[in-house]
């Protein structure tokens, strides 16, 4: 029972990122239909440059904390301007999603470019012995991470649902047209969803950093965790994306433990295609939902 | 108020408009009438700024439009109900008229989308009933009634229709066009109607446009056109009222 508590916890930890990182990928989605396959690189960008900030320039934790989510907006904003704004009005999905995966390989070479690749940590934000619950352990980096995802998914629900603007960013996925004519600029709303979504991946990587180190290249397989979190519980709901992350961290981690520890990212790709064969619309939404969103 | 000369619109190398010319007066309602695929719905639709066009200006309040995006035509007091409607159906009823109103909603104007919010419902109590339901859930007409008050919402000068009356049963036709006239009364806004059923907008509009391929080929105050007898044999002909029993 106890070694259960411990895979059952270590996968909460997990968990909880890949829901911080899902969220992102529904705000792009929630505006565009599109996904931004470059979410992953940065998550490592926001881990980074943390540390430069925090550890190199041994500038104060806060202040290293919202430079962190500067950089992160500011190279979220100079992706959509410079790669997605020129070709949105060609309307093709598929190649503006191929252009985030562009992007992330520009992305991380660049990382390596200027911080090369070694793994970099600093230290978390509550220090101190690890708590013990039941015989198994936490970090108390965890409940930070909880409590930023709990801020984020205050904030998102707040946003999409109670402000104009994050409701003219939903009119945006449904029908281009149709906000057009009710006077959105959509290219603006384009631009806000990824500077926000580029934040948020960044904020996960400030997260998780002090937990597993951060290196160029593990952005790739950080944005498939995501992507299966946001399949899971349904790709543009914010309760799924959470809810997603968590069962994906959780089924990692029992996998990982009882099974084979080889076999932890298998998981997350079989659960991916399983998922799409059998419930594509996620284990939360319901298909009809789904296809009112789309026409 | 609005004024269009010699508007020329191409898609890709097929002629559509042809040197359209014409205008709306503050407070009229002008129709136009056409067969399906005279570019009655390009013609809105390059008002707009949905379509461009090749040549000619569109003067909207004395300011020639031509290079402005479609949202700073609508901050301008454009506003146009697009055939098919265009309504978010994943949001609710009132999300989809608040909306509307994007144009000029801010901190500082939310006492008065709220006002205009209540007044809105006031006129359409079906939407006021729905407000917290999911659009797409409404039948045809109720998203037609919809999609008119969205418009609404922008506190339009001019208001482009696009046949308002497709795919609703013919007694909430009748029903949409006295909503139009009472508004046309309210607000004193303009507005420009593209239409199949031809007597109805005959009966609610001062003056009509004829368009065929592209083309202006008509124009005169609504009364002596229902009398012009190439009209009625092209426009209201028996057939065509048996087809719309109204």
């Amino acid at each position: 029972m106890e070694i259960f508590l411990q895979f059952f916890l270590s996968g909460v930890t997990v968990g909880a990122i890949y829901a911080l990182i899902a969220l992102g990928f529904n705000i792009v989605y929630n505006t565009t239909s599109i996904l931004n396959l470059a979410q992953g690189e940065f998550v490592v960008l926001g881990g980074l440059f943390m540390w430069l900030f925090f550890q190199k320039m041994e500038l104060p934790y806060y202040i290293s904390f919202f430079l962190t989510l500067l950089t992160a907006g500011i190279f979220a904003f100079l992706m959509e301007r410079l790669t997605i704004k020129p070709l949105l009005k060609t309307g093709d999905p598929l190649l503006l999603i191929l252009i985030t995966i562009a992007f992330s390989i520009l992305l991380k070479g660049l990382l390596m470019f200027i911080f090369g690749k070694d793994p970099y940590g600093y230290p978390p934000l509550l220090e101190g012995m690890p708590i013990l619950l039941g015989g198994a352990v936490i970090q108390k980096q965890v409940l930070v991470i909880l409590a930023f995802i709990l801020l984020t998914m205050i904030f998102l629900y707040f946003f999409f649902n109670k402000t104009i603007l994050g409701k003219a960013m939903k009119a945006c996925a449904f029908d281009q047209v149709a906000a057009q004519l009710m006077g959105i600029n959509i290219s603006r709303m384009v631009m806000l969803s990824f500077v926000l979504s580029g934040i948020f991946a960044a904020l996960a990587g400030i997260l998780i950093t002090p937990i597993t180190f951060m290196e160029y290249d593990r952005g790739a397989i950080l944005t498939i965790k995501a992507f299966t979190a946001s399949i899971l519980g349904g790709l543009g709901s914010i309760w799924g994306a959470i809810a997603g992350g968590f069962i994906l961290g959780i089924a990692e981690n029992l996998v990982a433990g009882y099974i084979h520890s080889g076999l932890k990212d298998a998981i997350s790709l079989v659960l991916l295609l399983i998922m799409l064969l059998l419930k594509p619309a996620g284990l939360f939404q319901k298909e009809e939902e789904v296809r009112l969103k789309k026409l | 108020m609005l004024i269009l000369r010699g508007l020329d619109v191409y898609y890709g190398s097929l002629h559509i408009l042809k040197k359209v010319t014409l205008h709306v007066n503050e407070g009229e309602i002008v129709a136009i009438l056409g067969a399906n695929g005279a570019g009655k719905s390009t013609l809105l639709k390059s008002i707009i700024g949905l379509v461009k066009m090749a040549s000619g200006s569109i003067l909207f309040q004395g300011r020639e439009i031509n290079s402005l995006p479609v949202e700073k035509r609508v901050r301008l007091g454009l506003s146009l109900v697009p055939e098919g409607k265009g309504i978010f159906k994943p949001l609710t009823v009132e999300d989809n008229l608040l909306l509307g109103a994007y144009s000029w909603y801010n901190f500082n104007h939310k006492g008065e989308v709220k006002a205009l919010l209540e007044e809105i419902y006031g006129l359409f109590p079906v939407l006021a009933e729905k407000r917290h339901q999911l659009a797409g859930i409404l039948s045809g007409g109720q998203q037609q009634i919809l999609a008119i008050a969205r418009a609404l919402m922008a506190k339009p000068k001019l208001l482009l229709l696009d046949e308002p009356s497709m795919g609703i049963a013919p007694n909430l036709v009748l029903e949409i066009f006295q909503h139009i006239k009472k508004l046309r009364e309210l607000y004193n806004m303009s507005v420009l109607l593209v239409e199949q059923n031809a007597k109805l907008s005959l009966k609610i509009s001062d003056r009509v446009y004829v368009l065929e391929t592209g083309k202006i080929i008509f124009e005169g105050d609504s009364k002596s056109a229902m009398e012009n007898p190439e009209i009625q044999r092209a426009y209201l002909g028996r057939d065509l009222d048996r087809e719309v029993p109204l």
